[in-house]
């Protein structure tokens, strides 16, 4: 069976896209409100302790960790960005 | 010559940056709203990562992720992705709303799906110490009975531990009704034989408590603590004419008023550190109207301190599939509850919403072997919703054969369910914090789509909210 051919796209930027945006666009900046619960860059973050395992306990508030704004890995688990307890809203880390 | 070298140095680092959009995609999970008319936001449904775009920005970045997607997914052929700012490129990686082309995201969501299933080092029970209740909801899934836990069925659960999980790392009992507080001779004298239990393998311990507050006391609330409860859920049905018509007291009188007052103490007595609560709003056409009250009624002290989230009330067969909510769940049921949540957070309440919060990769807590639910008899069940003495699995006055042989099929086509083999889940968005709903429904050939399926940019806009909140707050003071 014939591989199906990757295509490759290189980027292109039309004049007036590029005329816009050193203008006026590079000054905005994108804003992370919130880093997620999977860093890719670290390929060894899906196979960690902050999946699977502990059970979150029911209704646990998983908000944000207030040290990396990654969302809390939820009761009795490290921050799953920032590898910290500091920032466990649910204070099951004791 | 420094000129030269310059635009050398330009050249080069293009060329790089050309290479490395070559090796890009947009992640298959991406979904933007426009929230203002100077912000787009975007939320990732399998990185749970959310980015805030300027309005001016927003066309730019929509074209160079489009540009970025398989050719067969692209409204125009032609159309390619514009170099961006490496900041903005930077940010959308950071949160990945693009990702590296060899990244497989459905493998990536089946895998910490499965691990997230088969984890072994935690056992998660549910414990109902009581099937009886105080009140008598008239929509309640359960069948009640006036039965408490009795000492051998204590006995018997205390030695299938020490038989079977003296090596868990984690232990976790999730008390449960009927209302568990009729029964809290059980609650103490579970907890101590279960600290101990734990103390004795090194296995940490913690405990929830799901109740209708009626009995949720300052004396109570003192015992929290050497209960290890963490995390406490009343129950309220609106506001006071509401929740009295529906959480009627057997003998008739109305239980607002108590479980209100159960609640303020508990918000001025309990440390936010040491146990959280979250009060669990119901709601139904008759009650909807009320609920702004309900938020209303309560001193700042529960809104900081407590989170509210809401739900629709079911039908269901053990109140013979009584409509209690169709009305105004409609169409599009997230609506309503949008408006609620809007409500709240206009209120100062801290609001959340069960399908985002939840970090971990299952629909809801029987997505993870090792779970029980144990009734007051000893029978051993997969899930609460499945009280009926034909579901059971087991039971822990057997001795040494807690789970039935015969039962084998039943387990392993429980565990066997998932949403990978439904094409209409492998192509969903929500996939990766829905992860295919109930499971229950799956077994029994269904699927239950959630409810804010239908309404994704309302969704949306109260997660983005949620987070926004903490930040708003602290700069307020």
């Amino acid at each position: 069976m014939a591989m199906e051919k990757i295509e490759e796209q290189p980027p292109i930027f039309t004049e007036e896209a590029e005329a816009e945006l050193s203008d006026k666009l590079k000054k905005l900046l994108l804003e992370v409100i919130d880093k997620g619960r999977i860093n890719l860059e670290h390929g060894t973050d899906i196979l960690s302790e902050t999946i699977g395992r502990p059970k979150p306990i029911d209704n646990c508030i998983n908000t944000v960790c207030s040290g990396c704004k990654s969302i809390c890995g939820g009761c009795n688990t490290v921050c799953s960005g920032c590898n910290s307890v500091a920032g466990c809203a649910c204070k099951q880390q004791q | 010559m420094t000129t030269g070298l310059v635009k050398l140095q330009n050249i080069k680092n293009e060329c790089e940056v050309d290479n490395l959009n070559n090796n890009l995609k947009a992640s298959s999970y991406n979904y933007f709203i426009r929230y203002n008319d100077d912000n787009f936001f975007g939320y990732n449904f399998l990185y749970k990562t959310i980015l805030r775009i300027p309005a001016d920005a927003f066309p730019y970045v929509n074209q160079f992720l489009h540009g970025l997607s398989p050719k067969s997914e692209r409204v125009e052929d032609n159309s390619r992705p514009p170099r961006l700012p490496s900041q903005w490129l930077e940010a959308l990686r950071q949160v990945n709303f693009v990702i590296d082309k060899n990244i497989d995201e459905l493998s990536l969501i089946k895998f910490c799906y499965f691990r997230n299933l088969y984890a072994s080092e935690s056992l998660s029970l549910i414990v109902l110490p009581t099937l009886w209740c105080n009140l008598a909801c008239p929509y309640c899934f359960e069948f009640k009975k006036p039965i408490s836990m009795k000492a051998e069925v204590e006995d018997a659960l205390m030695d299938w531990l020490e038989s079977n999980f003296k090596g868990k790392r984690d232990i976790h009992i999730a008390w449960f009704g009927g209302e568990p507080l009729l029964a809290k001779r059980v609650i103490f004298s579970l907890t101590k034989r279960l600290k101990e239990f734990c103390n004795s393998t090194g296995a940490r311990y913690a405990a929830s408590l799901t109740t209708n507050g009626y009995f949720l006391n300052k004396e109570f609330q003192d015992s929290l603590l050497s209960l290890n409860i963490k995390q406490v859920q009343v129950t309220l049905d609106g506001d006071k004419s509401g929740h009295d018509a529906l959480k009627r007291k057997r003998n008739g009188g109305g239980s607002f008023d108590r479980v209100f007052q159960n609640v303020v103490t508990f918000c001025e007595n309990v440390s936010d550190s040491d146990c959280n609560l979250s009060l669990r709003i119901n709601c139904c056409d008759d009650n909807y109207d009320g609920i702004e009250r309900l938020l209303d009624r309560f001193p700042p002290i529960v809104r900081s301190r407590a989170s509210v989230y809401f739900r629709w009330i079911w039908a269901n067969k053990a109140s013979d599939y009584n409509e209690f909510s169709s009305s105004q769940r409609g169409t599009e049921p997230f609506l309503g509850l949008a408006k609620l949540y809007a409500t709240a957070k206009a209120l100062g309440w801290r609001t959340f919403n069960p399908h985002d919060h939840k970090a971990d990769w299952g629909y809801c807590e029987v997505d993870y072997t090792d779970h029980y639910a144990i009734s007051p008899d000893g029978s051993v069940f997969l899930c609460t919703h499945t009280f009926e003495k034909s579901e059971s699995i087991g039971c822990l006055l057997q001795g040494s054969e807690i789970i039935q042989p015969k039962t084998t099929s039943t387990i392993t086509r429980w565990y066997s369910a998932n949403p990978f083999d439904d094409a209409a889940c492998m192509k969903c968005q929500l996939l990766p914090i829905c992860l295919g709903g109930c499971r229950k429904t799956r077994v029994e050939g269904g699927r239950s789509c959630m409810e804010e399926k239908e309404s994704l940019d309302l969704f949306i806009r109260c997660l983005v909210e949620e987070r926004l909140l903490p930040v708003n707050k602290s700069q307020e003071h």
